[in-house]
């Protein structure tokens, strides 16, 4: 029995060994192709479906004519039938593509915060070379930014703002403006981060006591799965995100997990197929479920979104003045 | 041969979970605990003595956007003194998939286990599996429901020799009385055959006991600040050897706390009654009684301070006294450990 084991034990080690030894490049590589295929796969779907559209079209019209051409009404519901095959075929195609993509965005985002996270602790641990480090911790920010998926909380559209360029301002009166719209827009996203960093602690409170509580559990009893008169799941391993916020009413509850929906998909500020998948966090209170840790996990990616956003929009400031 | 199949399905999720590894996560931890242990009422360890346990844990998780899946191997050496002492092994490895639908998670486990023990005199293992399939229903509003059903098996060697097979479904209904809080009223059922080989090798008697536990149970959640559960269970017993009434009782409560940050406290606590009568007072018959291993009245408690996020110092104390299926036996005692805990 223990081959099985060992036979998995090496087949895990080798995969491990195959995607952790692919260099950044090489990555971003595989994800600007995959990026471009799927935006001429799209190209070239939203051309099939306007193709199949006229031939719907002329299909409509020749029925309508006093002697419609049978042949030809023929010869174009054959035409359209291969076209929905091949519609279907690409947008099969597409979806692979896009999961991949969305992977590989993945990995490049645990890639960026790796490496974030040893240049801030370089930054940290020494004092040499902190302005060319603090420019490389801005430029894996600002990566990382564009593969993670993007906030409609916020007053003002991010991707306007991230494209303001104030040394292109013509004079001094349009610099301080736009220079007090960047200050106002940093404000609202400190303000918006505020909430929310406070909303993910209450939360990670509640998911590390449950994680605790399971693992006093899982230790105290070693043979708690054989204890064949207790042998369903224990109710502190359940919780859904209505128990655990319960303090408020369940409609105010979902109208805040959905603004956190949007809020993520506001930031996100490039391509929609990249990143996370929000919809997933869509909360309809007894109709879809949302578990507390899925809870926790978007705000962790708000928290992770607007962090990022205001480090951006904080050095645009800077540079400003 | 179903031990062997329970190892080739966890190899098996191992192998099916492992390309995707980008959304992998490997954990690990490492506990060791030392103190005293003081029991009566067993021949197979001395009274008093020293104590000593090591846990070894390796998690491999894997989570996209609606699936989860997971593969945990655990490992636990026990020493119970240091001359002539009495020692256990036990190994575990489980596997289990999750998959969330729109109003519907459902999910399939499987667990495997095997346990030896040994002294200067005797030594002997027991083995189990558990295959369950599990699902969530958020169909109806407010109500979430929860069913289970599953086969387990256990066997043991040596002079138990007692063969559990078994057949349960565990169905419940939830409800959110308060805010913050979790309620759950179902019902349990199982079907049960223990073979004693024990008995079929040196008496002429029965040596197998078919039955039924069946019956309603409720639950309590609370979560916020603190955590507490209550958990009770009243089962009606019918078998071959048992006639009614008989039934038992299961009672379980949980707490837990975090406090200042670093420190927690936990507290479990276990109350089982069972009430049977058997239909022919012979002593052959209470092998054949239902009783499956580690089937204890017990309360646990745990007090931890977090030095780090890697790093934790513990005080643990137990009690517990053991169920057989003589009841004429008792077996009772305590525990006061120390130990520590390194993980990744």
């Amino acid at each position: 029995m223990t081959k099985y084991f060992l036979l998995s034990l090496i087949c895990f080690i080798i995969l491990n060994f195959k995607v952790s030894s692919q260099s950044l490049t090489e990555i971003e590589k595989r994800y600007d192709n995959l990026k471009s295929k799927i935006a001429n796969d799209n190209q070239v779907l939203d051309s099939l479906k306007n193709i199949l559209e006229s031939r719907g079209k002329q299909i409509e019209s020749e029925k309508q004519k006093q002697n419609p051409d049978d042949d030809k009404i023929i010869k174009l519901m054959s035409g359209s039938v291969s076209l929905s095959n091949m519609i279907d075929d690409h947008r099969e195609k597409l979806d692979a593509n896009t999961k991949n993509l969305r992977q590989l965005s993945g990995v490049l985002k645990n890639k960026y915060s790796a490496k974030i996270d040893s240049l801030t602790f370089l930054n940290r641990s020494s004092k040499e070379n902190s302005e060319k480090l603090e420019s490389e911790i801005l430029f894996f920010t600002e990566k990382r930014l564009l593969v993670s998926p993007q906030i409609e909380m916020l007053s003002f559209n991010p991707k306007k703002i991230l494209e303001i360029d104030l040394s292109k301002a013509k004079n001094s009166d349009e610099r301080a403006s736009l220079n007090e719209y960047l200050t106002r827009a940093l404000t609202e996203v400190n303000s918006v981060l505020s909430d929310v960093t406070k909303q993910a602690k209450e939360t990670n409170d509640a998911l590390t006591l449950q994680k605790k509580t399971s693992k006093f559990l899982a230790e105290t009893e070693f043979d708690r799965d054989f204890r064949l008169g207790n042998i369903s799941r224990s109710s502190t391993e359940r919780n859904d995100v209505n128990a655990a916020l319960g303090g408020e009413d369940k409609r105010s509850i979902a109208d805040q997990i959905n603004s956190y929906v949007l809020l993520l998909d506001q930031l996100n500020i490039f391509d929609k197929s990249e990143g996370i998948n929000s919809q997933r966090f869509i909360y309809k209170p007894g109709e879809t479920n949302l578990s507390l840790k899925d809870y926790s996990e978007l705000l962790k990616e708000v928290k992770q979104k607007l962090s990022d956003y205001k480090l951006v929009l904080a050095n645009k400031i800077e540079q400003s003045k | 041969m179903r031990i062997s199949a329970a190892y080739a399905f966890l190899g098996l999720i191992f192998v099916i979970i492992s390309p995707s590894l980008i959304n992998a996560q490997v954990n690990w931890n490492i506990n060791t605990e030392g103190g005293f242990f003081n029991s009566k009422g067993s021949n197979f360890s001395k009274p008093r003595d020293l104590l000593f346990r090591a846990d070894g844990n390796l998690s491999y998780l894997y989570s996209a956007d609606d699936v989860s899946a997971s593969v945990k191997l655990k490992v636990r050496p026990e020493f119970y003194g240091f001359k002539d002492n009495v020692r256990s092994l036990k190994f575990k490895a489980s596997g289990d998939f999750y998959q969330k639908e729109k109003s519907m998670n459902w999910g399939i486990k499987l667990t495997g286990q095997k346990n030896f023990y040994q002294n200067n005199n005797t030594d002997f293992n027991y083995s189990a599996f558990l295959l369950s399939v599990n699902s969530d229903l958020h169909e109806f509003r407010d109500n979430p429901i929860s069913a289970q059903l599953g086969y387990a098996y256990q066997t043991a060697s040596e002079n138990i020799e007692q063969n559990l097979d078994l057949l349960f479904l565990d169905l419940k209904i939830f409800r959110m009385l308060f805010p913050n809080n979790h309620s759950g009223l179902g019902f349990y059922i199982e079907r049960f055959t223990i073979d004693n080989k024990y008995l079929s090798k040196f008496t002429n008697s029965t040596s197998t006991n078919k039955g039924m536990r069946y019956g309603p149970q409720v639950s309590f959640d609370y979560i916020e600040n603190e955590i507490v559960s209550i958990e009770y269970r009243f089962l009606l017993h019918s078998s071959q050897v048992t006639q009614y009434p008989s039934y038992e009782h299961w009672i379980r409560f949980i707490a837990g706390k975090i406090f200042s940050e670093r420190w927690s406290i936990f507290l479990l606590a276990d109350y089982y009654n069972r009430r049977f009568t058997l239909k022919e007072d012979h002593s052959v018959e209470t092998f054949l009684i239902y009783n499956p291993l580690d089937n204890e009245n017990k309360v646990n408690i745990k007090l931890a301070y977090e030095i780090n996020n890697s790093f934790e110092v513990f005080l643990k104390s137990g009690y517990f006294k053991e169920n057989f299926f003589d009841q004429k036996f008792n077996f009772e005692g305590w525990n006061m450990l120390l130990g520590i805990e390194i993980r990744n």
